[in-house]
């Protein structure tokens, strides 16, 4: 039985430099054919992990492969299936755009002239101007035309929306959904939410170098936030979730409660908790689908700890 | 490996073209105006340096002659400058230069290895070197080739002495000037060993300085710190020179290895010495156990290691994003 290929598979991955460690224990497959977003704060370590997979940095212990290539001793073939666009990206000051783009359009197998034109025509780019006369949202869009007019398997975006106004933003958002259309892979780092929203079908999130969750976005677009009024006391809060339904992912938000309100978590279709709900002493504010942001929160949010359905804090 | 060539020589095209003319010029230039003057009439000026000439790769007597005259070129600061301009700017360029402008990581992602980014990079700035160093030569040799030599010739009777094997030559009209060739008291083959002597010199400046690139992320503390090699190095023969007691510092400072007068000097006197690893000769002014070869050869070898060094370096370190 042949085994899957994936085109990022990572077990184990830690990246330390003495005792300060940027990535721990990381674990990820990211499938084909889709868009895979990585979420996470400044810090928390999503451009370390695209490019420790790059081999721009050695790995500490743990196994990653691109696209079946180990990345410790196959990064060239790693890089020949992979087109990554920085998260900050410089370019050569004293060159036109389109003798940029032709130089790297013949770096890369995958890669062609026509190619990068065509994206950067979509961009509305003036390729006729050196780069140290570029704005920054023009380096930006040359940088996304030599990434997205490469043809490789997998293609690593490094927050590819920054620095652009939103009419070139939706036509960015486009071309990736142009890329995973055509059956390649994207693997998208940002920060902002709706990007992920609009092209993701799965997402990690990521907290101080670990990936904490993996979902895909179907999951995400049956969550639901209901906010309400508990008239319940706080320590009695804990009866009420030990009476939960057997839900998947039920999250219940502890710091909520000190304003008397409760903000409850649920996943799948809301006929099968909504009559749970109606039995509750609450008084139900408002039902809202959760999206990308709830959850990311759920991780990231300031408090204390979030306390979930099975009694954990996560 | 070609684009990067390109790139590479794209970006250098412009230093190398305004040093390779500077330096053929001032080469050719400096001939000329050896050629304007009667180099004995400087020997009473000369003679008010005797106290210093302990600090002077040859006897102060060489510079008289046109040969020695030329050699000097070679420790001119314009020449000097535009070779080691070449070198740090190069050197320094490699890794800390991508680095800091932050142009590595786009480099990288594409399908190339970093041993192809120092070894293009090296061929680019070796083979500049190898071009400035010719300039200069050629420019010696046009020097040599279109210049003549000023020379007074003061016709003579010359008086023996009974018993005495001693000749006295009496003035017996008035003095003229002629014209001869320079190339037949300094032909130019006699300045391809010193040619080869500063390619080495370069070419280890160039590869200590492509080795601190290979462990820096920042150019300008690259070239900073390769500056204040170059000047410690200069202390240290400038010390060996001056007291009999520090010669030793002579050891620790690549300036020794650099020693175009010298070797001008030997290649004039002991022409079969030219190319010699280990110095056979008593010669006065070669007081060194390497020949001019050895010398050029230990340059070359320890630049070799430093490329080696730099390049390991680089194949496994860590590169930082771009600040």
């Amino acid at each position: 039985m042949s085994r899957v290929v994936y085109p990022v598979s990572i077990r184990g991955l830690t990246k330390s430099y003495g005792n300060f460690h940027c990535l721990r224990g990381c674990d990820l497959e990211v499938p084909s054919d889709g868009v895979f977003g990585l979420l996470g704060p400044n810090g928390a370590g999503k451009s370390t992990l695209l490019r420790t997979l790059l081999g721009f940095l050695s790995i500490t212990s743990g196994e990653a492969s691109v696209c079946g290539y180990d990345v410790r001793r196959e990064s060239l073939q790693v890089r020949r299936s992979t087109a990554y666009l920085p998260g900050d990206p410089r370019l050569y000051r004293t060159m036109t755009g389109k003798r940029l783009l032709r130089m790297f359009s013949n770096l890369h197998p995958s890669s062609t002239l026509k190619g990068c034109l065509r994206v950067a025509d979509k961009l509305d780019l003036d390729l006729s101007r050196m780069v140290m006369f570029m704005s920054t949202g023009m380096r930006q869009k040359l940088a996304l035309s030599v990434v997205l007019g490469c043809e490789a398997p997998l293609v690593m975006l490094d927050e590819p929306t920054a620095n652009l106004d939103p009419n070139v933003r939706q036509t960015v958002l486009e071309l990736i959904r142009e890329v995973r259309d055509s059956g390649r892979t994207v693997m998208l780092s940002s920060h902002i939410f709706s990007d992920i929203d609009e092209t993701c079908n799965r997402v990690a999130i990521l907290r101080d170098g670990k990936i904490v969750t993996t979902q895909t976005m179907d999951s995400i677009s049956h969550s639901y936030i209901v906010v309400a009024r508990c008239n319940a006391t706080e320590s009695a809060t804990p009866k009420l979730l030990r009476q939960a339904p057997q839900l998947e992912n039920w999250h219940f938000r502890a710091p909520a409660f000190e304003n008397g309100e409760l903000e409850l978590h649920f996943s799948g279709e809301p006929s099968a908790w909504l009559p749970w709900l109606g039995e509750q002493d609450l008084q139900v504010g408002r039902i809202e689908k959760a999206g990308v942001q709830a959850l990311y929160q759920q991780y990231h949010s300031r408090s204390a700890g979030v306390a979930t359905s099975d009694g954990k804090a996560l | 490996m070609r684009l990067l060539l390109r790139k590479y020589l794209q970006e250098s095209w412009l230093l190398l073209s305004a040093c390779s003319v500077m330096l053929f010029a001032f080469c050719w230039m400096r001939i000329w105006i050896v050629c304007q003057f009667e180099l004995d009439k400087f020997a009473p000026m000369l003679k008010q340096f005797k106290a210093f000439e302990k600090f002077a790769p040859v006897p102060l007597e060489q510079f008289l002659t046109h040969a020695g005259s030329i050699a000097m070129a070679y420790n001119e600061p314009v020449l000097l400058l535009c070779i080691v301009v070449w070198s740090i700017s190069r050197g320094s360029d490699v890794v800390s230069g991508e680095l800091g402008r932050g142009t590595m990581e786009m480099l990288l992602a594409q399908p190339i290895t970093r041993t192809q980014i120092v070894l293009s990079h090296a061929l680019v700035a070796i083979g500049g070197l190898i071009v400035l160093c010719s300039c200069v030569w050629l420019g010696t040799y046009f020097g040599i080739t279109t210049n003549t030599r000023l020379e007074t010739i003061t016709p003579s009777i010359n008086i023996s002495l009974p018993l005495l094997p001693v000749e006295i030559p009496i003035p017996a009209g008035e003095s003229t000037q002629v014209r001869s060739p320079l190339s037949e008291v300094a032909p130019a083959k006699w300045f391809v060993v010193p040619t080869l002597n500063l390619f080495a010199f370069g070419f280890f400046l160039l590869a200590i300085t492509s080795m601190c690139s290979c462990f820096d992320r920042y150019r300008w503390r690259t070239i900073g710190v390769i500056m204040g090699f170059y000047v410690i190095q200069f202390l240290l023969f400038l010390l060996s020179k001056a007291l009999e007691f520090t010669g030793w510092c002579g050891y620790f400072s690549f300036f020794s290895l650099y020693q175009p007068d010298a070797m001008v000097q030997l290649v004039r006197n002991h022409p079969e010495g030219s190319y010699e690893v280990v110095s056979s000769f008593d010669v006065v002014g070669w007081e060194f156990w390497l020949g001019p070869l050895g010398m050029t050869l230990l340059l070359v070898a320890m630049g070799l290691i430093c490329y080696t060094a730099g390049w390991r370096r680089f194949v496994k370190r860590d590169l930082p994003a771009p600040v």
